[in-house]
C-alpha cells in the first residue's frame, strides 16, 4: 500500500509541474494582449487608451520575458501566494477558496442525490433483467444522459420556481438555493451510477454463492443489501471520484444559469477577462484536485476490494 | 434468477419520490421578496470597486455613491454634493461643497475629502476616460468647502466629468486598503449593510440623508447573469425590478399581471462600419449603395424583436444632440444598384470582408442578415467572426471592408464629444472607418470650446447629418434598454444613462 501511495504522490507532483507550465503558458499563446483585455474587462469599452496599456504592463510586469514571469509566479505559488487578480485586485487564493467551497457543496450534493437514487434504481433494474422495471430504468437513464443542462436548468426554473413556487429560481444565499441546481446536476451522474450499480448487482445476484445463500433462506432484499450493494460500491466509488473532479470545475453552465459563484464560473470569467493570475491558479487547483480525488478514489477502491489488495500485495 | 416482489420495487421508488417532494414542499414559499425592494441586476461589480472601472455605476444605481454633480432624469447636469460651480479662469473651475453632508460612517464631507477622492481616481494605473490626467491637471482644496480643479487646456465639459459615477466621492477610509471599501463610506440615500461577492448587495435607508426623506426601508440588489432568469424572477415575485431584459422575454412578460415592461433608448447604436480609406468604400456612392441596400427596419423587427429602433444616424431621435427631424436612409435595393453602376463598380466583381466580433451575441446573426441583403444587390461579402481580440489587429491595420460594431457614444461623460473625436476626426484614436473630413474636425473643435450646451448640441447635430449624408458608417439600429417592474414599485423611472435605480422617492406598496 505504501509504495503505491508514494508512487501516486510522485505522479501527482510531476503532473502538477507539467500542468503549471501549461497553465502559465496557455494564456500567452492567444493573440490577445493581456493588458488590453484587462482594461476592457474593467471598463467594458472597446477603444483602449495606449498609455493605459503601457502603464498596466509595467504595473503587472507583463513586459518581462515569459520564463522570468513563470519563475516568479511558480516561486510565489509554492509559498501559497497566488497573487492578486488583474481584474478585481482581490487575492486570488481567497477567491479560489470561496469558489471551491461553493463548487464542492454543489458537486457533493448532486453526487449524493445521484448515489441515493442510483442504488435503488440499479437494484430494481437488476432484479428482473429485461423486465418492465428494467426497461423503464434503462429508458430513464438513457434519457437523462441525453438531456443538456442548458435546457434542463431553465425548464426546472419554470416548473419549480415559476409554476409551483417551491424553490427559488437562482442565487446562492440560503440552503434552498442548492436544491434545484444540485438536482439538475445530479441527472447525468445518476444515469451512469445506475448503469454501473445495475451491472454490479446483476453479477452478484447471478453468482453461485448467492444461489447457495438464497437456498439457505436469505431473502432477496437482504441479499441485495448485504452483497449487491457491497459489490456495486467500488465501481460506483471510482465513478464518483471522476464525476466529483469533473463537476468541481466543470459545472459552468449550471453556475451561470443559477447564478452560483463556483469554480466553473470563476475560471470562465477569468478566461473572458484575460485575468491571467486567476486563470492560472484556477486551472492548477482544478487539475490538482482532480488528481488528488482520483488518487483517493483509487485508494478507497483498493481498501474496499480485498481481491485487488491481495494481488497488489502479491505483486 | 432471483426476483424481488414488484411491490418492493414500487415502494422504493415511491419512497424516494415522496421524500424529494416533501423536501421541496417544506422549503417552499419562503422566497418571496418580503418587505424590501429586490432588484435583479445583470452587471456584478468585477473590479474590486475600483473607481476608474464600471463598478461605481453599481454603487450609484443602489443609491450609495454620489458625486459633486449628477445627470438628472432629463439628461441635464445638476448639482449634487456640490451646490454650484464657476469657471474662474479658462483652465480653472471652483466647486462649492454642500454644507452638512455626512458620509455613512458619520464623518463630515469637506473639500479635503473631496480632493482626496478625486486625486485617487486621477492617480489610477489606468485612469477613467472621464477623469484622467489628459483632461484634468490637478485637484486641490481651495478652502474648507471649495475645491479647485485645473484642466490642462480650456475646457467647458468639466461639470459633466464630475457627474460621472467614476468621480463619485467616498470617505477617506474607503481608500485605506488594497481595495476600495464602499461600506460606510458613501453619502447617498442608501447605505450598504452587506456585500456578498458575486451574489448581492444588501442596503438599508440612510435616515440622515442630506437630500431629505428616503421612502424605502431596505433594498437588495441581486446579481443574476442570465437574462432569462432575471425575466423569470419578476414573474416568481423574487424580484420587484429586473434590469436588462432580453428581447426574447418581452412578449411573455407583457402578459403577466402586475408587471410592467418599460423601455428607454440607450446611448448605443449598432452600425456597419465601412473602411473609407480603401476601394470600394473610398467612393461615397459605394457607401451610399450599402446604406440603401440594408433594411434597418427589418433588422430591428427580427434580430432585435422590437427592442431596437431603426437608426436615423449616430444618435437616437430623443437625444438632445440628434438632428431635428432626422430620418434613416430608405431601403431601396434598386437605388443601391444604380449608385454602384454610377460609381463604375461591378457589384459581381466585389469580394468584401465583413468582420464581426462575438462578444455581443446578436452580432453574428446580424452579420448573416447584412450578408444576405448585400447579396440582393449582387455584392458578395465573406463573414469573418471572432472574439474581439482575434479581429482587433486587422481592425486597427485597416484590413477589412465592413465591420459590425455596437458602439456606445457617451464613452466618458454625458456628452458625445469624446465619441465623435475618437471615431470620426482625422487623428481620432478609434477611427476604425479611416474617415477624415476637415469640416467634421472643425465642427468637433468648435464644440470643444462651446460652453452653452444648446449651441454645442447643434454642432453635434451638424456632424451627425454629415456622417449620415456621407454614409461614413451605415447606422443600423438604436438599442433600447428594457426593464420589467412590478406594479408594487412606486415612483420608479428609468434613468437615461442607467446611473440611478434606488432613489429617495422610490416606494414599495404593501
Amino acid at each position: 500500500m505504501i509504495p503505491f501511495i508514494v508512487r501516486r504522490f510522485v505522479v501527482l507532483l510531476l503532473t502538477l509541474l507539467v500542468v503549471s507550465v501549461l497553465c502559465f503558458a496557455l494564456p500567452y499563446l492567444s493573440e490577445a494582449d493581456p493588458a488590453r483585455s484587462i482594461l476592457r474587462a474593467r471598463v467594458a469599452e472597446l477603444a483602449i487608451d495606449a498609455d493605459a496599456v503601457e502603464g498596466l504592463k509595467a504595473r503587472y510586469g507583463l513586459d518581462r520575458p515569459l520564463p522570468v514571469q513563470y519563475a516568479s509566479w511558480l516561486g510565489n505559488v509554492v509559498r501559497g501566494d497566488f497573487g492578486y487578480s488583474f481584474t478585481n485586485r482581490m487575492p486570488v487564493g481567497d477567491q479560489i477558496g470561496s469558489a471551491l467551497r461553493v463548487s464542492a457543496t454543489l458537486a457533493l450534493t448532486a453526487l449524493a442525490i445521484a448515489i441515493i437514487v442510483a442504488f435503488p434504481l440499479g437494484a430494481v433494474a437488476a432484479i428482473r433483467p429485461g423486465g418492465r422495471a428494467d426497461n423503464v430504468v434503462t429508458f430513464i437513464t438513457q434519457s437523462l444522459v441525453a438531456l443538456p443542462e442548458y435546457w434542463l436548468g431553465p425548464l426546472a426554473i419554470l416548473v419549480f420556481a415559476l409554476h409551483l413556487g417551491w424553490l427559488p429560481s437562482a442565487g446562492w444565499l440560503e440552503p434552498a438555493h442548492v436544491v434545484m441546481p444540485a438536482c439538475v446536476l445530479a441527472f447525468r451522474p445518476l444515469a451512469y451510477f445506475t448503469r454501473v450499480a445495475r451491472a454490479s448487482m446483476l453479477d452478484v445476484l447471478n453468482a453461485p454463492y448467492m444461489t447457495a445463500a438464497r437456498s439457505r433462506g436469505l431473502s432477496v432484499a437482504r441479499s441485495i443489501v448485504a452483497h449487491g450493494l457491497r459489490n456495486a460500491t467500488p465501481p460506483v466509488m471510482t465513478l464518483f471520484g471522476i464525476w466529483l473532479a469533473g463537476l468541481i470545475g466543470g459545472a459552468v453552465v449550471i453556475e451561470v444559469i443559477f447564478a452560483i459563484p463556483g469554480m466553473g464560473r470563476l475560471v470562465y470569467n477569468a478566461v473572458v477577462n484575460h485575468d491571467i493570475p486567476l486563470l492560472q491558479a484556477g486551472v492548477v487547483c482544478i487539475v490538482a484536485l482532480a488528481v488528488a480525488i482520483n488518487t483517493v478514489a483509487d485508494l478507497l477502491y483498493l481498501a474496499l476490494n480485498p481481491a485487488l489488495r491481495a494481488s497488489r500485495h502479491a505483486g | 434468477m432471483n426476483h424481488i416482489p414488484t411491490s418492493v420495487a414500487r415502494g422504493v421508488l415511491a419512497g424516494a419520490m415522496a421524500g424529494a417532494m416533501a423536501l421541496a414542499a417544506s422549503i417552499g414559499s419562503a422566497f418571496a421578496a418580503g418587505g424590501k425592494l429586490v432588484i435583479a441586476e445583470s452587471f456584478p461589480p468585477t473590479a474590486g470597486w475600483a473607481m476608474e472601472s464600471d463598478d461605481p455605476f453599481v454603487l450609484t444605481r443602489v443609491g450609495c455613491l454620489e458625486g459633486l454633480a449628477r445627470v438628472d432624469f432629463e439628461g441635464q447636469v445638476i448639482p449634487a454634493l456640490a451646490t454650484g460651480w464657476e469657471q474662474v479662469s479658462p483652465t480653472e473651475w471652483d466647486f462649492t461643497i454642500r454644507e452638512g453632508v455626512k458620509f455613512h460612517n458619520g464623518e463630515a464631507l469637506d473639500a479635503v475629502a473631496v480632493a482626496a477622492a478625486l486625486n485617487h481616481v486621477l492617480g489610477a494605473d489606468a485612469p477613467a476616460r472621464s477623469f484622467s490626467p489628459k483632461v484634468v491637471a490637478s485637484v486641490a482644496a481651495a478652502g474648507d468647502m471649495t475645491v479647485r480643479i485645473t484642466t490642462p487646456s480650456p475646457s467647458v465639459l468639466l461639470p459633466l466629468r464630475l457627474a460621472s459615477p467614476n468621480t463619485g466621492i467616498l470617505a477617506p477610509a474607503a481608500y485605506a486598503g488594497e481595495q476600495i471599501d464602499p461600506v460606510g463610506t458613501c453619502t447617498g440615500p442608501f447605505r450598504i449593510v452587506e456585500h456578498i461577492p458575486e451574489q448581492a448587495l444588501r442596503l438599508e435607508r440612510n435616515a440622515e440623508y442630506w437630500g431629505g426623506d428616503v421612502r424605502l426601508e431596505a433594498a437588495e440588489m441581486r446579481f443574476v447573469l442570465d437574462g432569462g432568469v432575471r425575466a423569470t424572477q419578476i414573474r416568481t415575485g423574487e424580484a420587484h425590478l429586473s434590469r436588462v431584459i432580453p428581447a426574447s422575454a418581452i412578449e411573455a412578460l407583457k402578459t403577466v399581471e402586475g408587471v410592467n415592461v418599460i423601455t428607454v433608448e440607450t446611448a448605443r447604436t449598432n452600425g456597419l462600419y465601412l473602411n473609407n480609406a480603401r476601394a470600394p468604400f473610398d467612393n461615397v456612392n459605394a457607401r451610399r449603395a450599402v446604406q440603401s441596400a440594408i433594411d434597418a427596419a427589418a433588422i430591428a423587427a427580427t434580430i432585435y424583436e422590437g427592442s431596437a429602433q431603426p437608426a436615423v444616424g449616430p444618435f437616437a431621435p430623443n437625444e438632445p444632440w440628434a438632428p431635428t427631424g432626422a430620418s434613416g436612409a430608405a431601403y431601396d435595393p434598386e437605388r443601391a444598384k444604380r449608385l454602384l453602376a454610377e460609381a463604375g463598380i461591378d457589384a459581381g466583381a466585389l469580394d468584401l470582408t465583413l468582420l464581426v466580433y462575438t462578444e455581443r451575441a446578436e452580432l453574428p446573426d446580424l452579420a448573416a442578415v447584412v450578408q444576405a441583403q448585400l447579396q440582393q444587390i449582387g455584392v458578395k461579402a465573406e463573414i469573418r467572426s471572432s472574439n474581439w481580440s482575434g479581429i482587433e489587429t486587422d481592425l486597427y491595420a485597416g484590413n477589412f471592408d465592413l465591420f459590425l460594431m455596437s458602439r456606445n457614444h457617451l464613452i466618458d461623460v454625458a456628452d458625445p464629444i469624446a465619441f465623435l473625436a475618437a471615431d470620426y476626426t482625422c487623428e481620432g484614436g478609434f477611427n476604425i472607418s479611416n474617415f477624415c473630413d476637415p469640416a467634421v474636425d472643425a465642427l468637433v473643435d468648435e464644440a470643444r470650446g462651446t460652453a452653452d450646451p444648446s449651441a454645442r448640441n447643434a454642432l453635434y447635430a451638424q456632424v451627425a447629418v454629415r456622417l449620415q449624408d456621407e454614409a461614413v458608417t451605415v447606422f443600423l439600429v438604436h438599442i433600447e434598454s428594457i426593464e420589467a417592474v412590478s406594479e408594487k414599485v412606486q415612483g420608479y423611472r428609468m434613468h437615461p444613462l442607467a446611473h440611478y435605480v434606488l432613489v429617495p422617492e422610490l416606494g414599495l406598496a404593501e
